[in-house]
């Protein structure tokens, strides 16, 4: 079974850049191998569509808008997902929306698709996350990789 | 009366778009358009060093990595008066020459097609008629029935799930699709192979730049990739042999299948030769420098404008006409608002005075978007395929002229269809089908000269900053997929005071100016018919044309009220 986490966002926008930069914290710690790999996507479209189409188990990090407060840290799967592309949550959706579109007319949507997302406090051209994002960046991550190793020990058959 | 219709945002672009157009009679009378853009980049690059810049500006762009690099790393080129060695303006238009032609690819076929392609409709297709109209067009290796029948059913699966509802991703069923179930079921086939096509044909970029997204190997004065015959870490046979494979696999399915559908699509659509022409500006930098005199020196795609669609003058670009107006856009220039600003000179003080969300309409007597207003001399231009090609065609440039004389003649037309949304379309086919034949003898240029013993990627003469004036400015063009691509740089004490990048999609979705001309998306909605105003495709159908990419526009958004209860708050 292939894992792929993958981080989305712009370096350049602070908190927007939360998945991307989480991402890229995420590689520190685990090696990419055969059936795994981690990806800093930025704000990639369908460059991002090989690594979608060869997952079996997908792990989406982003940034959200929901009004939440600033920081807190969510978690959405199985059928709500639709409602995110749907709504296009962030920018990014929208070439996700058209990339998992297109992976599922392709028949190699993952079977398994979870959304990670930190609410943003705001968004402005700079490379310093914002303080109450920066604050919650780390719980974003252990959220990850509970997930990760929870993939890790996860068998289609069993589940399915 | 006329009705005020909102698109918002037009889907299936890169980036976030909105369009107010005004209906009247069934026919937009009036359209705006407003968008998020970035903004304040001088801010990240501010006080740093120059030769750093393109590592930033590549991820301005979330699609085209490559654009943004070459633009900033010729723009401090210019500045520091560097010349570039021959080999490393070769690989660097093999850099730029896939990248035009994979996004092409991916425009047509992923972002634009559905426009014109009803996959529903591809359900009621006969196979066997698809296999004979395939084997009619071209001699593709995919035409059996079979191969169709397959299709068919990946799309029957998909329409049992029942997300492949009216709104997922295209206007189904929609009374503005015209295409014969048996075209529709050969275009989502094509949909299909161009998805595994475009990220095979992308792995030149990876040969090329160590990784790919985000190639590592641009350089201010070259490139950073060795070049060794003999070395197994550099650009060496073995590598050449892997890119001319996928240059070949690319030429293919350009002439073979893209091409071919774009001619086989055109007679159901031809009404959209009269529409979208907006104004007939156009500009174009010029691209691929093939002398050993470099660049801007000797470069294949010509540069130019042509104005009000007069082919018979070309008028040569100089950068210092090229200036931005914030009249109607949410900033605020020092000095006021009724003048514009060239780059060098360049501000972005945001001032939103939008209405606050949710809102029904923008004031667009008012400020109404993040993009500015760029203009040539006071002009609107269009800038992209289209506008290389219409340049090109002027002046009289050999393989564009022979690709549009091509189809015209397929479709007995004459070139006054070229100023159209459908033109727009198929520009970007036929630079497709130049630039893969063109490909090839960029390969050819590189591997003589390094049989001539140069081995040359990199001029170092003015790597050492002492070496740089206290003062410097420069510009750095380049004709990205999408257009004319410009980066002003101004360096004071070998760091950077002031940098301004003028993107394509700033020209084309612009606002608005101090003179009340209308940008280009705006001009070009004018007088479409919508045969359905809940369903406006035929809005998408021309602004998706220009191959919008508002990525660097990054924004986020408002979940809608039934998201926020699907969420679980960790």
């Amino acid at each position: 079974m292939n894992i792929c986490v993958l981080g989305l966002g712009n370096l350049l926008m602070n908190d927007d850049a939360a998945g991307a930069l989480t991402a890229k914290e995420l590689q520190k710690e685990f090696d990419n191998s055969d059936n795994f790999k981690i990806i800093e996507g930025g704000t990639l479209g369908m460059d991002l569509l090989h690594f979608i189409q060869w997952a079996d188990y997908l792990i989406i990090i982003d940034s959200v808008q929901l009004d939440l407060e600033p920081g807190s840290v969510v978690k959405i799967e199985g059928k709500n997902l639709d409602y995110v592309f749907q709504n296009k949550l962030s920018p990014h959706q929208m070439g996700m929306k058209d990339i998992l579109f297109a992976s599922e007319l392709s028949g190699d949507l993952p079977k398994r698709i979870v959304f990670y997302g930190i609410q943003v406090e705001n968004i402005e051209m700079d490379m310093k996350l914002s303080t109450k994002v920066s604050a919650n960046i780390s719980k974003l991550k252990n959220e990850v990789i509970k997930e990760i190793k929870c993939a890790k020990n996860f068998t289609f058959e069993e589940k399915l | 009366m006329a009705n005020k219709i909102v698109v918002d945002p037009i889907t299936r672009i890169e980036g976030h778009l909105r369009i107010e157009a005004k209906v009247e009679n069934g026919k937009i009378v009036d359209a705006w358009s407003s968008s998020t853009m970035f903004r304040g980049i001088e801010k990240i690059l501010q006080g740093r060093d120059p030769r750093d810049a393109w590592f930033y500006t590549q991820r301005f762009c979330g699609v085209c990595t490559t654009v943004h690099s070459i633009a900033s790393i010729r723009a401090v080129e210019n500045a520091l008066g560097i010349k570039v060695p021959y080999n490393a303006e070769m690989l660097r238009n093999i850099i730029m020459g896939i990248q035009n032609v994979q996004d092409h690819v991916i425009h047509f076929y992923h972002l634009h097609a559905l426009d014109w392609v009803d996959i529903v409709s591809a359900l009621k297709a006969d196979p066997r008629k698809t296999a004979a109209l395939q084997q009619s067009v071209s001699d593709w290796k995919y035409s059996s029935a079979d191969y169709f029948k397959s299709v068919q059913d990946k799309i029957g699966a998909f329409a049992n799930t029942g997300r492949l509802g009216p709104f997922s991703n295209g206007y189904w069923g929609h009374p503005a699709m015209k295409l014969p179930p048996e075209v529709n079921l050969m275009g989502v086939a094509h949909y299909l192979e161009a998805l595994n096509l475009q990220k095979e044909i992308i792995k030149i970029h990876a040969i090329l730049g160590s990784k790919n997204p985000h190639p590592q190997t641009f350089l201010v004065g070259g490139m950073a990739i060795p070049v060794d015959p003999n070395s197994q870490n550099a650009l060496n046979a073995a590598k050449i042999a892997e890119i001319n494979k996928y240059i070949q696999m690319a030429d293919e399915f350009v002439k073979k299948v893209y091409v071919p559908d774009v001619l086989a699509v055109a007679p159901y659509y031809l009404d959209w030769t009269k529409y979208g022409a907006g104004h007939l500006n156009y500009l174009a930098y010029g691209e691929f420098p093939e002398t050993q005199s470099g660049y801007p020196d000797g470069l294949w795609i010509p540069g130019g404008i042509v104005k009000d669609g007069d082919l018979k003058n070309v008028i040569d670009v100089d950068h210092n006409k090229i200036t931005e107006y914030v009249t109607h856009s949410w900033y605020d220039y020092t000095g006021g608002d009724a003048t514009a600003k060239h780059p060098y000179d360049g501000e972005q003080n945001a001032n939103y005075t939008g209405p606050k969300p949710p809102y029904d309409y923008l004031n667009t007597d008012e400020k109404y978007s993040w993009v500015k207003a760029p203009r040539y001399d006071d002009a609107p231009m269009e800038v992209g395929p289209l506008a290389r090609m219409v340049v090109g065609y002027a002046r009289g440039h050999k393989e564009i002229t022979g690709a549009i004389e091509y189809t015209l003649s397929e479709l007995n037309a004459g070139a006054e269809i070229l100023f159209s949304t459908l033109g727009r379309t198929a520009a970007r086919a036929l630079e497709s089908l130049i630039t893969v034949d063109r490909m090839p003898k960029w390969m050819d240029m590189l591997v003589n000269n390094i049989k001539t013993g140069d081995y040359e990627t990199h001029n170092p003469e003015k790597w050492d900053p002492e070496s740089w004036p206290t003062n410097a400015r420069g510009y750095g063009f380049h004709e990205a997929p999408r257009g004319a691509l410009g980066h002003w740089v101004v360096i004071e004490n070998k760091n950077i005071k002031n940098y301004q990048a003028v993107v394509p999609t700033t020209w084309n979705a612009s606002p608005r100016d101090a003179n009340e001309q209308r940008g280009q998306y705006e001009q070009s909605l004018i007088g479409t018919p919508l045969a359905d105003p809940e369903r406006p495709l035929e809005i998408l159908r021309t602004i998706h044309s220009f191959d919008p990419c508002l990525a660097c526009a990054v924004h986020i958004y408002d979940g809608k009220g039934d998201l926020k209860s699907k969420v679980k708050v960790l």
